[in-house]
């Protein structure tokens, strides 16, 4: 692996996030710094409810912090319309869920094109027919989500978040629904991305999963407690 | 799913409703034929019973001062005899029976008694009838015979069959009347060419008697002088008899009250109809507003699942106008296909259960067409757009995580 020049994919710097309930404000994201090289496979645990989902989706462009910024080479995608944000997490950032998100009424094959609709510019045929062969999916590309398994459907969805070969992947939590055998197999293919030089961020309550990455976060109360480097540095 | 069963629950209850709409206008047709029948046999009674009142009417000739008939009761002009031949002879259609008399008052010399004479020929039958003709109403009298009113017979102590003097020739008596109180009383009656031969007037009459005169119009007298006065030119009619006139009037009064009474109850039907209509039409209303309400609720029931796939394409790079022109598009698709569906399986259903002809009424009426496949795509589309745009304007986590 290459990390001594490693280049940042991205950076955040000073994220807060906070909702309203009835007793007030809670702060779930509380003055985040956090910076993402090419490569890096960070995975991020805590107790449930200290702000792992809140913090992808924050850096995921996918809901705008109170306070903060999120540069992804020098774009801010919460400077960006949400049209032009949406146009920009279709072409540079993978999400894969807990609960896959798939949806129902496309087929397998066309759930893992349907990033690329945005981006008309490539035909991603062949693209699809790759990931449906690495995954295992060749004899299900035409089943709809209800008619798979767990395993296939987290597959599916893996599939649809590395289509556009976004420089980035936020998985929350992938492995949550899945087996032993199924959820290792995720695990492989986010390794294997990132070691093709992609950045991947996975929340997760799952140890062997946690241990994943080359980069560790402790998350509590919307805040980093520890971010351990495997390579030594902090 | 939801769209193509809503579509298809849409136009079933549409059928069901033009079914009833059917139904109900046919109802009304049977009705209003009903009532048009009913009125006709109305108006069918009253000219029936109109008919059988029927009334008596005197021709004579044109110059015969009215106040001399109403004075001695008969007239002194004379006209041929021939004319009720003309009469008869022509198609005249308001006078069932012709009768030709020559009257006059006359002394019985042999009695020393006053007598009005009436020779009478029997019924000229009216040519054109035929057979069919009524039977005859007054009897001829033949020649050599005479018939008494009741004053003469009585007075003299005379019988049937017996033999009288009567201007020097003799006669003998086939019928004698009882008192009627009229004129009649002191009357005799011979054959008509006898008494052109007592009176020298031959093949004279001064008097021809119209029984049975059938007119519908209620200016009965009027029409049948204007078909006598086209067949007979020389001659004047006079209805015979108040009493008669009497009868006319109440007749006409009768067809008055008929006709008012048929005017009332096509009134009320109308009455009863329009009534009928609004509380179809309020009907109509309300289904129609309740198939509305139940497609709009399973439209819009489905907004939640709508919710998580606009979450799961706003992540995947779905976003703003393109997001919203997805969702659309797509609901759009569902509508044409669930009314597509929809159409197939009432093309089916509708001949079925209702028959050909509310299958055609409902598939031939270009508005019916119109809305029943413009409503549901448009709802469709309506309970589409609303996610659509609540979904383009928040945070796609947002939305993933609300549902
Ligand atoms: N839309 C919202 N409105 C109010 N509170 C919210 C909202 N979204 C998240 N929260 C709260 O923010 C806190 C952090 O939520 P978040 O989902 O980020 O936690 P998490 O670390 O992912 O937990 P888990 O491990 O259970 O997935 C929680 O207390 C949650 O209840
Ligand atoms: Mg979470």
């Amino acid at each position: 692996m290459n990390n001594t020049v490693s280049e940042v994919t991205l950076r955040a710097d000073g994220i807060t996030k906070s909702y309203s309930s009835e007793s007030g404000l809670i702060r779930v994201l509380n003055h985040i710094n956090l910076e993402l090289s090419h490569g890096d496979f960070i995975t991020i645990s805590g107790p449930s409810g200290c702000g792992k989902s809140t913090l992808l989706a924050v850096l995921g462009a996918l809901q705008e912090p109170d306070s903060g910024t999120v540069e992804y080479d020098g774009i801010s995608p919460y400077r960006l319309s949400a049209k032009d944000r949406a146009q920009f997490r279709s072409k540079n950032i993978g999400f894969v869920f807990q609960d896959f998100n798939l949806v129902p009424y496309l087929t397998v094959r066309e759930n893992i094109l349907c990033p690329g609709i945005v981006n008309s510019s490539n035909d991603w045929g062949t693209r699809t027919a790759e990931l449906i062969e690495s995954l295992g999916l060749s004899d299900r590309s035409n089943h709809y989500p209800d008619q798979l398994s767990s395993g296939e459907k987290q597959r599916t969805a893996l599939a649809r978040a590395l289509l556009v070969e976004p420089t980035i992947i936020f998985a929350d939590e992938p492995t949550g629904n899945l087996d032993q055998e199924n959820g290792q197999r995720v695990l492989d293919h986010l390794t294997s991305y990132a070691n093709d030089g992609a950045t991947v961020m996975m929340a997760t309550h799952d140890m062997d999963a946690f241990n994943t990455g080359n980069k560790h976060l402790q998350m509590d109360e919307g805040s980093i407690l520890t971010l351990i480097n495997d390579n030594g540095n902090n | 799913m939801a769209v193509s069963v809503s579509v298809l629950s849409y136009i079933i209850s549409l059928s069901i409703l033009s079914n009833s709409q059917i139904s109900f206008s046919n109802k009304m047709r049977v009705m209003s034929s009903d009532l048009k029948k009913e009125i006709t046999d109305l108006e069918n009674e009253i000219r029936k019973s109109m008919k059988g009142l029927g009334f008596n009417i005197h021709i004579y000739p044109e110059k015969q001062d009215l106040s001399v008939i109403y004075e001695q009761g008969y007239g002194e002009q004379t006209m041929p005899e021939e004319y009720v031949e003309t009469l008869a002879n022509s198609k005249i259609v308001t006078v069932n029976h012709l009768l030709p008399r020559l009257t006059q008052m006359v002394k019985w010399e042999e009695k020393d008694q006053s007598v009005l004479l009436i020779g009478v020929r029997g019924e000229v039958p009216i040519a054109f009838r035929g057979e069919n003709r009524k039977k005859t109403l007054i009897d001829p009298v033949k020649i050599g015979d005479i018939v008494l009113g009741h004053e003469l017979h009585n007075k003299y102590d005379l019988k049937p069959s017996d033999i009288i003097k009567f201007m020097g020739k003799e006669f003998r008596i086939t019928a004698t009347h009882p008192s009627r109180g009229t004129v009649d009383d002191i009357t005799a009656w011979m054959a008509l060419s006898t008494v052109q031969e007592l009176l020298e007037k031959p093949s004279l009459i001064n008097g021809i008697l119209a029984l049975e005169c059938n007119c519908e119009s209620i200016d009965r007298l009027g029409d049948i002088k204007k078909e006598i006065a086209q067949i007979l030119p020389n001659t004047k009619i006079i209805e015979k008899e108040s009493k008669a006139l009497a009868r006319a009037e109440a007749r006409n009064k009768v067809k008055r009250t008929g006709e008012k009474q048929i005017q009332n109850f096509a009134i009320s039907q109308k009455e009863l109809i329009v009534n009928q209509s609004l509380t179809a039409k309020l009907f109509v209303l309300i289904i129609a507003a309740l198939s509305i309400g139940w497609i709009s609720y399973l439209t819009f029931s489905n907004v939640a699942s709508r919710s998580v796939e606009i979450g799961i394409l706003g992540a995947m790079g779905f976003g703003g106008s393109n997001l919203i022109l997805l969702i659309i598009s797509r609901a759009m698709l569902m509508g044409i296909a669930g009314t597509l569906c929809a159409f197939a399986v009432s093309f089916v259903l509708v001949p079925v259960f209702w028959g050909n002809a509310i299958f055609v009424s409902i598939f031939m009426d270009p508005s019916n067409m119109l809305v029943l496949t413009c409503v549901p795509i448009l709802l469709a589309c309506g309970a589409a757009w609303i996610p659509a745009v609540k979904g383009a304007l928040k945070d796609p986590a947002v939305i993933l995580r609300n549902e």
